[in-house]
């Protein structure tokens, strides 16, 4: 019986602090994720010292159209293009993931490009039998 | 040649007794678990192949001095191991999809309830309260928190403790869905949670395991080892300045360290010590942690839906538990039984990045609560 109400003792203060403390770290990491959001346009207008006449005004303002694509090579239809800029982005993403230490293969990956090209430099030399 | 040489040749036959044998097919089941079935093979095969070495008759291994008794001072009776453990794992986690989502800390809280209600079963099948508490902390379903907690209480019971603490974390695909689908409707199964990726900045990044560290450090001392040595991992990691520690952490220190570990695990597991009942019991007291911790996760994660109006997917709170990041996939495979496209994986991998954090601060808790129990 002594023993039980010691259990239980124990599993009241335990979950009780566990709670409580868990509890307490959402909250700082909700003022964290709080005080590190993006500025907002509105935010933006404060700070160079708009005010809401101004932003309406700006609002009318039509946004910049999509980007058009001209092809120069001479043969090469727009979708054909596509297709290689698409096969030569995947080719870029499969050398970095090659090269990027394991735990960051996946975006945004590291922004060390030295060291990722060393270790790619080094896993080339110890394993020349892969193709790269 | 003398009358005493042939028993010198036959020695080895002569000391193997029954435990031995038994301890050495033991050691060879756990080998064949991590060769055959993968199973945590990275603990499981040391493990193993320490636990055959130590039960060889006369082995020299595990006598005083031996390497395998060596190891275990400079590692497993200090606590060593199980914090550069940490450190490792600290550099390998990735604490955005927490970061993201932080109402999810709250489950890593509910997948901590095995722990406490296997203490009190354990206290009612006769085990001290020092043992009972090594027991409990199976519910981590945390291996390294597990060595830590039970070393400083219990340290004849290490062996069964850890044997059983990352067997159960390899069966996380088996032992959740049943429970998972116990508690759970279809339609409860099948909540679709959208997920809107937030970009969380470098400074949040960093400042996260230097705040987690100062508050839980200042409020729970007893859980400063385990919560620094993990949020340094961390720190070197997400600083980005120093990518060489980070690799080493991550990748010879963590694996250099586990075969340590697992050999020096191994080794405690000797026949005399480890054949007894009270061995069954710590290991189905563990499994009953391991199943409370997933029923509690699945139950909170109800009451979670309940109050957002059905809104919340309660499979996400299975994930609360530590085994990073089986649980999240064990849930996100759950979710897709019932609908394919149901993609609730960065939900649940956010509440098993506070069950990484909460099983710590839970063992912490506990060595607190147990202070006085302390050698």
């Amino acid at each position: 019986m002594n023993d039980l109400g010691f259990g239980l003792g124990m599993t009241a203060a335990g979950m009780g602090t566990v709670f409580a403390m868990l509890l307490l770290l959402m909250l700082i990491v909700l003022v964290m994720g709080r005080l590190d959001r993006q500025p907002s346009a509105a935010d933006e207008a404060a700070r160079d010292g708009l005010d809401e006449d101004d932003l309406d005004a700006l609002s009318g303002i039509e946004p910049p159209t999509a980007p058009t694509v001209h092809v120069l090579a001479e043969g090469l239809t727009e979708d054909q293009l596509a297709a290689i800029t698409v096969a030569v982005l995947r080719h870029a993403e499969v050398r970095r993931q090659q090269a990027a230490p394991a735990m960051r293969a996946h975006q945004p990956g590291s922004h060390i490009f030295a060291s990722r090209w060393v270790a790619n430099g080094r896993g080339f030399q110890t394993q020349p039998w892969r193709r790269s | 040649m003398s009358p005493d040489t042939l028993g010198y040749l036959l020695a080895g036959v002569q000391h193997l007794d029954w435990q031995s044998g038994v301890m050495l097919a033991v050691g060879c089941a756990l080998i064949a678990l991590a060769v055959i079935k993968e199973y945590e093979p990275l603990l499981l095969l040391p493990i193993g192949a320490g636990c055959i070495l130590a039960n060889l008759p006369l082995s020299p291994l595990a006598e005083e001095g031996g390497m395998l008794d060596i190891l275990y001072n400079v590692g497993v009776g200090n606590e060593l191991f199980p914090l550069l453990i940490f450190v490792g794992i600290g550099a390998m986690t990735d604490f955005g999809p927490l970061l993201e989502n932080p109402r999810m800390v709250l489950l890593g809280a509910a997948g901590q309830f095995g722990i406490f209600l296997t203490l009190i079963l354990a206290l009612a099948l006769g085990f001290t309260r020092n043992e009972a508490a090594s027991i409990g902390i199976i519910g981590a379903i945390d291996g390294p928190t597990s060595i830590y907690v039970s070393g400083q209480l219990a340290p004849h019971m290490l062996g069964p403790i850890t044997v059983a603490a990352y067997s159960y974390m390899s069966l996380v695909p088996i032992i959740m869905p049943p429970i998972m689908r116990l508690l759970t409707t279809q339609k409860e199964r099948a909540i679709r949670m959208p997920y809107s990726q937030r970009e969380i900045s470098t400074r949040t990044r960093v400042l996260f395991p230097i705040v987690v560290t100062l508050i839980v450090g200042i409020l729970v001392p007893f859980a400063t080892p385990l919560i620094g040595m993990l949020m340094l991992g961390n720190l070197m990691r997400e600083s980005g300045v120093v990518e060489r520690l980070t690799q080493a952490s991550a990748n010879e220190l963590a694996n250099v360290v586990t075969l340590f570990l697992g050999l020096a695990i191994g080794a405690t597991m000797k026949g005399e010590d480890f054949i007894r009942t009270s061995t069954l019991f710590i290991l189905g007291l563990g499994l009953l942690a391991f199943c409370i911790d997933t029923a509690a996760g699945v139950l909170f994660g109800k009451l979670l839906n309940l109050f957002s109006g059905g809104r919340f997917n309660p499979l996400i709170g299975a994930a609360g538990i530590s085994a990073f990041p089986m649980a999240a996939r064990v849930v996100q495979q759950e979710a897709q039984r019932e609908d394919y496209d149901n993609f609730l994986l960065m939900h649940a991998m956010g509440a098993n990045a506070a069950g990484q954090v909460a099983s710590v601060v839970a063992g912490g808790v506990l060595l607190a609560l147990m202070g006085s129990g302390i050698a």
